[in-house]
């Protein structure tokens, strides 16, 4: 039962905390913008 | 209706076009169907040892066990390497012809000398096993999101050649997995037929598997060094480690990782749960139709990612994956709730079992616009070395659980726990 049902619970748990911390997709623009002046070349959205 | 613009992409490559032609993530795939066919047929290892050679299945398990030691130390090494690599042909491109050499240690493997002494023999097969898994299919693996990030230069053509990845060697695989027993069977009880039968399929395999270095090549090249900026290759194993430890998205996308494999290696926990607390080990072959739900989510995945994002999938599924549980824990022993239990949880794993590549190079770019160097090869391989260590944590975490609720599996009704029953 801990197992099959509370341990990957307390382990989604812990997932959709480390989720919540990945912000790249905020960054992205600005990210995507600075690397692309960096190379010297339009980089793809 | 307005006609809708078409396209002039010619002489765009292939990895770079708006609209990427299907047979293009088709060609991507074929190293993908070699290495995973070579899995499913390295399994047979102890069987062919013990069966057709008559060695000792203790010593062959030693064997293994010390070869995946051996296998965590590669991948690092090999990262490292990978970070060093610059050729004409590209940076992960020319470690594709690791596929040839897998299936060629495959063939020797399956072909140990028959009258050699046994001492020979141990040493044959461990040689060729560690060949196959801690320096090929290391190698394989460690430059997969390199390889994809400068093979396909938009986040939606890598989405994409991902998914027909996916889906294509999933196919292979389930259509080996039901024809190989069959190959067994009919020529698989001398040496001989062994023999025969891994040479045809290996020189087939070889072939196959060479295609993605043949057709695709990698796009994005390594900045020359001649205005004075630092590529990866000239960074020092310390400036490399010093800019990971800067990259916190990494360390997230790893303890993702981790979990993510985690999870889905404690399946054996699945086995006791139906046969002591469900009372019918037979009905876990129904709910393991429930993993049947990555079919579709290859083909809404990469839809869903243009549309809201990875991250958002990422949270999103993670939110669906705790309701699963919590689906499946309420319902208790009831087999609709564990069925849409189990859908739900096989969705909450999905961006990063299907993902991780987008978001190793999601990673990737973090890196080098928070530090100013690009990190590749390292990245990969710590992910690698994640998705091991996670295997092997499952493994032993099941068996701790279950030791400390004194699980014996001999003893009659040796699971008479309510709460504490693993």
């Amino acid at each position: 039962m801990f197992l099959y049902n509370y341990m990957p619970l307390i382990l989604f748990g812990v997932m959709l905390i480390l989720s919540l911390m990945y912000k790249v997709d905020s960054i992205r623009p600005q990210m995507n913008a600075d690397l692309a002046a960096k190379h010297g070349e339009a980089k793809a959205e | 209706m307005a006609k809708k613009e078409r396209l002039n992409e010619k002489g765009v490559p292939f990895g770079a076009r708006q609209r990427m032609p299907i047979w293009y993530g088709a060609v991507w795939s074929t190293r993908g169907i070699a290495a995973a066919i070579n899995v499913v047929l390295v399994v047979y290892v102890t069987f062919y040892s013990t069966d057709l050679l008559g060695l000792n299945p203790a010593i062959i398990g030693g064997i293994l066990l010390a070869s995946r030691i051996i296998d965590a130390f590669t991948d690092l090494g090999f990262g490292y390497i990978l970070d060093k690599t610059h050729t004409r042909w590209g940076k992960a491109r020319p470690y594709e012809v690791f596929i040839i050499l897998e299936w060629l240690f495959t063939i020797l493997l399956f072909n140990t000398p028959q009258h050699a002494s046994q001492a020979v023999q141990y040493v044959w097969i461990g040689f060729m096993y560690i060949m196959i898994n801690a320096i090929c299919a290391t190698a394989l693996g460690g430059i997969d999101s390199v390889y994809l990030a400068r093979a396909f230069t938009t986040e939606q053509n890598q989405i994409k050649a991902i998914s027909i990845n996916g889906a294509i060697v999933m196919i292979c695989s389930i259509a080996f997995n039901i024809v190989f027993p069959g190959f067994l069977a009919a020529g698989g009880k001398t040496l001989s037929g062994w023999s025969s039968m891994v040479i045809s399929l290996g020189v087939v395999m070889a072939v196959l598997g060479i295609l993605r270095f043949l057709f695709c090549k990698e796009i994005v090249k390594d900045e020359a060094n001649e205005d004075g900026k630092r590529t990866t290759n000239d960074l020092t194993m310390k400036e490399s480690l010093s800019a990971i430890a800067k990259n916190k998205y990494l360390f997230i996308i790893v303890g993702l990782m981790l979990i993510t494999f985690i999870v889905n290696n404690m399946q054996s926990a699945t086995t006791y749960y139906f046969k002591y607390v469900y009372g019918d080990v037979s009905t876990q072959g129904t709910v393991a139709i429930t993993t049947l739900i990555v079919v579709p989510a290859l083909i809404v995945f990469p839809a869903l990612a243009k549309k809201f994002g990875t991250t958002k999938l990422l949270q999103v599924c993670s939110g669906i994956g705790i309701a699963g549980i919590a689906i499946r824990s309420l319902g208790g022993t009831n087999l609709v709730t564990l069925i849409i239990g189990g859908i739900l949880f096989g969705l909450g794993t999905m961006p990063i079992s299907l993902m991780i590549n987008t978001y190793l190079i999601d990673c990737m770019d973090y890196g080098e616009w928070k530090t100013g160097v690009r990190v590749e090869g390292l990245v990969a391989s710590i992910a690698n070395f994640a998705s091991k260590v996670g295997a092997g944590v499952a493994s032993g975490l099941t068996g701790l659980v279950m030791g400390l609720a004194g699980y014996d599996g001999l003893a009659e009704g040796s699971c008479s726990c309510t709460t504490t029953c693993p």
